[in-house]
């Protein structure tokens, strides 16, 4: 006969949907916000090479590589098991803050618009986002994965 | 003040489609043919008409928090250190190849409509 899990202290996962989503709507605001700031400060004049967008999807990149990697090293192998918290902070952050701060929409649409105007700007955007957002990501697991 | 509120909500919900989709590829690729369509029908309308603020509510705060380029570039690197690295050039290079095509698509198709 096997004990109720909730008495041994195993892994629970979070039993409330609603509490993981608000948590995510949460973070994908402020990530919302904070993309549309670097827009406010940066204005992209259309044709132009989009700095703003990529310099916010890189940055996006090495932050959730190095997330990642901070939280994993801080979960894996101990005997704690993650709490609805802390698995609510890191959807806050991971799918929330991160993932709406970084866009692919308009990535796309600035991308197709460069390559229709531009295409030697557009087809050098697209590129570069598609060999640095992976770049920036690995250094980003790098750099979060060292233990203090 | 207001329309940042609403902007804000907006990126809340595409966070949470997206958290709820749990597919990055698909939503990059919905999201893509979205955005396109969206910039395609404003770009149509005629010069005197400004666009309409809930065009930037969908289209900055929806859209932008519904696709994440963050998650697209980690997934890529994960397959690579799984040791897919031709899964991993897949996804990243097909899914920038067909989300740029299907912004181009819906752009193409709603202008064509307005």
């Amino acid at each position: 006969m096997s004990a109720p899990s909730n008495l041994t202290g195993d892994f629970q996962p979070p039993p409330g949907l609603l509490g993981n989503l608000a948590s995510v709507m949460a973070g994908g605001a402020v990530g919302t916000l904070l993309r549309v700031s670097g827009h406010a400060l940066r204005p992209q004049a259309p044709g132009t090479f989009p700095w703003t967008t990529l310099a916010e999807n890189l940055l996006g990149a090495f932050l959730l590589g190095w997330l990642a990697a901070w939280l994993l090293a801080r979960t894996v192998g101990t005997s704690s098991p993650e709490d609805i918290n802390a698995h609510r902070l890191r959807l806050f952050l991971t799918t929330g803050v991160l993932g709406s701060f970084t866009t692919f929409s308009a990535l796309a649409v600035e991308g197709i618009e460069l390559v229709a105007l531009a295409p030697g700007t557009g087809f050098a955007y697209l590129g570069t986002s598609l060999a640095l957002g992976p770049l920036l990501a690995v250094a980003g697991l790098r750099v979060g994965g060292r233990t203090p | 003040m207001t329309e940042l509120l609403v902007l804000a909500l907006a990126g809340g919900l595409g966070a949470a489609g997206r958290y709820l989709l749990s597919r990055t590829v698909v939503v990059n690729l919905l999201g893509a043919l979205g955005a396109g369509c969206m910039a395609g029908w404003v770009n149509a309308l005629p010069a005197s008409i400004p666009a309409p603020a809930w065009a930037s509510i969908v289209t900055l705060g929806f859209l932008g928090a519904f696709t994440t380029y963050s998650t697209w570039s980690l997934e890529g690197v994960e397959d690579f250190r799984q040791g897919n690295p031709l899964q991993a050039v897949v996804k990243l290079a097909g899914t920038l190849t067909a989300g740029v095509a299907l912004a181009g698509m819906g752009w193409w198709l709603t202008a064509l409509i307005a």
